[in-house]
């Protein structure tokens, strides 16, 4: 009955789409292969479609009309086409897109807030495919973001150009969004990395700089926006299972268990489009042993998203993801002798992590020349503050909403407007009951003045309301660049303001555990930062791309923890500081694709600026290598990352401190539709922190198939 | 794989088995192998407070206790097993000098204070003389014993348990 049911909810749908519709099927040039998940959009508008696995697409609902249809696919040059549309007429076309590794040909919506190529980006924005998730069988998105140029992490704290360091209970000072919604909790303002899983990313973008004119609070160092993939037209099962083992610790005074320890990750995905309606289900589970004690735990996460193509070129997106884990503590590791055992006080302490993210977005195209996107979400996250209280906290829940118009008033000339809204409600034993309101219009423009230059410019004005205590206000400006002095080179600038506001947490917070107290501190002041940036995007021919920029960035009232002898810390605003830089990328694919190379490297010098002292937790090298070999199906692949040795540390500066270098290896082989993968993380086996008195994931190795059909 | 293919493989499997064979892998962090040791002596035993939960040993760089920066602190998470009557310890420690080694104590029920302090290197709550308080960690040293520490309970409860 509830089949016969939902099947006819699905008719009734799927019959009221408009008869217009453009169909057709998407190769790669060179080889007249399919290209699955390629994204056809018509141009100035939300309506599109994701191809199949065998290439083909459908775009239903569509009025008569002149179109431009637009079809990207990462790795591949962009092409668009017009035509022209009659009421009921139905046109079908085939694109052999070109493969290309310059990155120029990407189409980005993070830093402008709406779609525009990279190659005319003002902003600094670094991009990561699904595919290189997969390759390097990444299972945490933080983890696989420290293969993008500038970005490194310090425990689970991004760290954009240097922006943010080391905070633990502090909040994020980079922004993190996924499909353009605000993530971060409303108590701790931190990101819960495994909220959504690996498997259901389509890509990342990593925008560097103030950015609190496009997104508010938050955007001190920069924004992460995680792009899920649209639903499939046909039905499309996917699938990965991952399994490892954990080696020996290279040292062995540091083994703590006679067991092997090893983990396993299982995705699955489901999509399916019923007329109009296009679904995705998926559904992980990732349980590990651990690799030290207290190392173990199990998480699960859910996933549902709906597109829906009304009529008038209308879409409605609805989403779910649900996780839920349970983990072991380790705070800090017992001694740098017995550095993989946590203190016998913590020894069995288990504590839950839950997060809930939903939303909604209504866009509709009115015009090629306007459109407007509304959207609602609810985030629910409870990140128990790891004292093994978590049962003293209810979830922390936060409301936002969004109103934005884009409009071209001229072809050159685009303006998107609007307004966010949010409400954050905490509640906990240890910060009391809290409530917030923000209120925020924002104004973005692009001018294209000429076919070489190009100018962006936003403004955004911020009201963050603590009810019955303060009411914080922000004014973000920016203003940035591009120029193509010729074609595959284009210079971009962009200067900016970002800010965050103090959390409920770093204000209200009044706890102790048997190590450290801390203390309330309500008179905090939001942190702020000016970032300019100077870069060149150059392509090197067909094989080689390079980008280098110059940054320049300068914080006030940076919120940080201060520790005292009796253990108390207390979060305060610290002096001002600066970091200036220079960050490097270079892509390389000779020998006709066989050998692939990507290579950057972040130079900084980040400082106090009345002391002269280096920033802590800061690193003032970093750099990422990585390259893969491909001979027909298999390929041999190799990843090193190093990070210069922390000059300065809060909590233990008497502690050694060693630089980061990891080296990952592995082999894939391709057969039909599936992957075969054997992996060796870590491969050195290298003993480093990654927080302080925290090691590194030491060696493992896995297994892993993937595969869709 | 073609025969050309296979021979490419070959090179390079080669080239990266050379490589690593003929280098040494550095581990990075290993053990301390520095470290302070000694005995934890308790007079007067039975006036052990009862809001003592537990003790630590700890070494201090620079010791100012007006104006105690933990970042001069040298802690483990390891606290001392009390049921023992002359209980040892063994701290890890980076070389340097440090100018106080001090036993430390916990109240139940509150977080740890490293100004509270039961007893330290060289000092004898029994005449309340003071000797050489500074124990020095070097390369060439890296491990210096018989660092005792006499702890007087009743020091605890004179200062009316604080």
């Amino acid at each position: 009955m509830t089949r016969a049911a939902v099947t006819m909810i699905f008719i009734l749908l799927a019959g009221s789409a408009d008869a217009a519709r453009i169909s057709g099927v998407v190769r790669d040039r060179a080889t007249g292969e399919p290209l699955p998940g390629a994204n056809v959009q018509i141009a100035g508008t939300y309506t599109g479609a994701s191809t199949e696995a065998d290439g083909s697409f459908t775009i239903d609902g569509l009025g008569g009309g002149q179109y431009r249809l637009r079809v990207s696919y990462m790795g591949y040059r962009t092409q668009t086409r017009d035509l022209s549309l009659q009421d009921t007429s139905s046109v079908r076309l085939e694109f052999a897109l070109e493969s290309t590794i310059l990155q120029t040909e990407k189409i980005i919506v993070t830093g402008s807030r709406q779609p525009e190529p990279l190659a005319s980006a003002a902003a600094s924005v670094g991009i990561l495919t699904r595919a290189e998730i997969d390759r390097r069988n990444s299972t945490r998105i933080d983890e696989a973001l420290q293969s993008v140029a500038g970005v490194t992490l310090v425990g689970e704290n991004i760290n954009i150009r240097g922006g943010a360091g080391y905070n633990r209970l502090g909040g994020s000072r980079s922004l993190v969004l996924i499909d353009g919604v605000p993530v971060l909790t409303s108590d701790l303002g931190a990101v819960n990395w495994n909220i959504l899983p690996v498997s259901e990313v389509d890509h990342i973008e990593v925008l560097k700089g103030a950015a609190s004119s496009l997104y508010g609070s938050g955007a001190l160092s920069g924004v992460v926006n995680i792009l899920t993939p649209l639903p499939e037209r046909e039905p499309r099962f996917s699938f990965r299972q991952s399994s490892g083992l954990y080696d020996e610790p290279s040292v062995p005074e540091w083994k703590w268990t006679d067991e092997r320890q090893d983990y396993h990750r299982t995705d699955l995905g489901y999509s399916q489009s019923f007329g109009p309606v296009g679904l995705r289900l998926a559904v992980t589970r990732h349980g590990s042993a651990g690799d030290r004690e207290n190392g173990k735990f199990e998480r699960w996460t859910y996933l549902g998203k709906m597109r829906w193509l009304l009529p008038a070129n209308t879409v409605l997106t609805l989403f779910t993801t649900y996780s839920r884990e349970r983990r072991g503590l380790f705070l800090q590791w017992l001694e740098q002798d017995r550095a993989l055992n946590v203190p016998p006080t913590d020894r069995g302490i288990e504590f839950d992590l839950d997060g809930l993210l939903s939303y909604a977005v209504l866009e509709k195209s009115y015009s090629p020349d306007l459109s407007a996107r509304i959207r609602l979400s609810y985030n629910q996250q409870l990140v128990g503050i790891p004292f093994n209280i978590s049962n003293a906290f209810t979830p922390a829940v936060g409301l936002s909403g969004e109103i934005q118009l884009n409009w071209n008033p001229h072809r050159r000339h685009s303006i998107s407007f609007g307004l966010d809204l949010k409400r954050d409600q905490v509640e906990s034993l240890y910060y009391g009951g809290r409530t917030a309101f923000g209120l925020s219009p924002y104004i973005q423009e692009i001018w294209v003045l000429s076919d070489l230059l190009q100018i962006n410019a936003g403004l955004r004005f911020d009201t963050y309301t603590l009810v019955g205590d303060s009411v914080e206000t922000q004014l973000s400006p920016r203003i940035g660049a591009s120029f193509q002095p010729r074609n595959g080179t284009i210079l971009h600038f962009s200067i900016g303001r970002g800010f965050r506001a103090a959390t409920v947490v770093e204000r209200y917070i009044s706890a102790g555990s048997r190590d450290f107290r801390a203390l309330p501190n309500p008179t905090l002041e939001p942190e702020r930062s000016t970032l300019l940036d100077l870069g060149l995007r150059q392509n090197l021919g067909e094989t080689a791309y390079f980008e280098t920029t110059l940054f320049h960035s300068r914080f006030s009232h940076l919120i940080e923890p201060v520790l005292s002898a009796d253990l108390s810390a207390q979060f305060i605003n610290t002096p001002s500081a600066a970091i200036s830089g220079i960050e490097t990328e270079v892509r390389w694919t000779p020998w006709r694709g066989r050998l692939s190379l990507l290579a950057s490297a972040t130079w900084m010098d980040p400082h106090e600026r009345d002391s002269g002292l280096t920033l802590i937790y800061r690193p003032r090298f970093h750099a990422y290598v990585s390259a893969s070999l491909r001979f027909g199906p298999l390929s041999f692949e190799g990843d090193y990352r190093t990070v210069s040795r922390l000059e300065r540390v809060a909590v233990y500066p008497l502690d050694e401190r060693v630089p980061t270098r990891v080296l990952d290896l592995r082999a894939l082989y391709r057969w039909k539709e599936y992957t075969f993968g054997a992996h060796i993380k870590n491969a050195l086996n290298y003993n480093y922190t990654v927080s302080e008195r925290v090691l590194g994931e030491i060696r493992n190795f896995a297994l892993s198939i993937s595969g869709q059909f | 794989m073609r025969l050309k293919q296979y021979k490419i493989f070959n090179l390079l499997f080669l080239s990266v088995f050379m490589l690593f064979a003929g280098c040494e892998i550095d581990h990075g962090l290993g053990p301390l192998g520095s470290r302070i040791q000694g005995r934890l002596i308790f007079l007067n035993p039975e006036m052990k407070p009862e809001q003592v939960e537990s003790v630590r040993v700890i070494a201090v760089v620079r010791w100012d206790p007006d104006n105690l920066s933990l970042s001069d602190v040298v802690f483990t998470n390891r606290s001392i097993n009390l049921s023992r009557e002359i209980p040892e310890y063994d701290l890890p420690a980076p070389p340097a000098t440090y100018e106080l080694v001090a036993a430390v104590w916990k109240e139940k029920g509150r977080a740890w204070n490293y100004l509270n302090i039961l007893g330290f290197y060289g000092f004898d709550p029994r005449d309340f003389t003071v000797g050489e308080t500074r124990v020095e960690l070097t390369q060439n040293q890296p491990v210096v014993q018989g660092i005792d520490i006499l702890c007087d309970w009743s020091s605890i409860k004179s200062e009316g348990g604080r």
